[in-house]
């Protein structure tokens, strides 16, 4: 979607890379994706490589902890970090 | 419901005597002569490794029982110092899984009397597989989501190890902790040596083609096919053909998986070599 705020993409890459039963406007900005989704390490790696192949961004080791995975809102930091551009044009 | 497939489990000695674990399946009734090399067929299913393996065990003996009801001698099989395999886990190099998958065929041979045999490998299981197609010369490879590069596998188990250490509340993640050259990933005793042989691997810059018909199978949440599968397929060669899946990974799920559609298209591909034909593994 042209101009869709990176936040949506991101909600839409988790639904279809997980293959969730649930519709990404569900996923608020800010809710816990594994105390209240119940991600596991898992799907939180599968996230890591969707940002890999969607929007180019390696994390290394030392530049990755879970906390920065928490939330739709923290990803898009995460993102924003790496490409200042990502989510600002289709 | 058909009877049970005989199962047999035991012992056979790899090149250097460690004894590796393995299950066989005794073909089954749609076989017209079980024991007769010119119809019946022997596969050996490579698994994974690490936590993938434990995974994947369910659905690849499924496979297994599948492939065993459609007239194939089957063999499951533990590398050395995973699973019931003697030796140990954290002297282990790639170089010895070669060995050990060599030895699973000779065992296969043995045990299916016959001379040919069908490579399934999954994961690492399929990456190894892929190496070694042209030294093992297989009738048939079916490749399971092969680790394309080394480099970023490793990378991920790190990664993957970190995430796991944070949530789990461990103090440090497990792969740090090192003691003589052996690495911990997730309680899974590796050799430093086995993440530098698993980095050397890149299945773009060497691409060999099996010499023999090849399947090489994506499951992820695509319908149509990734870039590296398309990349990988033609790299393969003209005798390579690619079946896409939609499924969760089942070598990643803790619970059962879907692993329904795959059996299917793996089972049709190897009964094809029976016909004569090459298989496409197609719907």
């Amino acid at each position: 979607m042209p101009n869709e705020r990176l936040e949506e993409q991101l909600k839409n890459m988790l639904v279809e890379r997980l293959m969730l039963r649930m519709q990404p406007a569900e996923i608020g900005d800010t809710d816990d994706l594994i105390e209240k989704w119940g991600l596991e390490s898992v799907q939180l790696m599968e996230i890591v490589i969707g940002l890999e192949e969607v929007f180019g961004i390696q994390l290394g080791d030392d530049e990755f902890s879970v906390k920065k995975f928490r939330t739709i809102a923290n990803i898009a930091a995460v993102v924003r970090e790496k490409d200042p551009n990502a989510g600002a044009h289709a | 419901m058909p009877a049970p497939m005989p199962e047999t489990s035991g012992f056979f000695p790899a090149t250097d005597g460690t004894p590796l674990y393995g299950v066989y399946h005794s073909p089954g009734s749609r076989a017209s002569c079980p024991h007769d090399a010119s119809d019946g067929r022997s596969v050996v299913i490579a698994p994974p490794l690490f936590e993938e393996r434990k995974s994947a065990y369910g659905a690849l003996a499924q496979l297994a029982r599948g492939l065993s009801e459609a007239g194939c001698g089957v063999l499951r099989f533990d590398y050395r110092g995973s699973g019931e395999s003697g030796g140990e886990g954290g002297q282990r190099r790639w170089k010895d899984l070669a060995a050990d998958l060599d030895a699973a065929c000779a065992a296969a041979r043995k045990l299916s009397d016959c001379e040919q045999v069908t490579l399934i490998g999954t994961r690492l299981g399929a990456t190894l597989v892929l190496t070694e197609a042209n030294r093992l010369k297989p009738e048939r490879v079916v490749a399971i989501a092969p680790m394309l590069k080394g480099a970023t596998e490793v990378r991920h188990w790190r990664l993957r190890s970190k995430m796991r250490s944070e949530l789990g509340g461990a103090a440090a993640p497990a792969s740090e902790r090192a003691t003589e050259g052996v690495l911990d990933l997730d309680g899974f005793p590796v050799h430093s040596g086995f993440f530098d042989d698993l980095q050397k691997i890149d299945l773009f810059s060497e691409p060999a083609p099996a010499g023999c018909p090849t399947l090489l199978v994506q499951i992820s949440h695509r319908e149509n096919a990734a870039p590296d599968s398309e990349r990988l397929t033609s790299a393969l060669g003209r005798q390579a053909n690619l079946a896409c899946i939609k499924a969760l990974p089942f070598w990643e799920r803790v619970e059962d998986a879907d692993t329904g559609e795959m059996q299917r298209r793996i089972v049709e591909f190897v009964r094809a070599a029976r016909s004569g034909e090459q298989g496409t593994g197609s719907e």
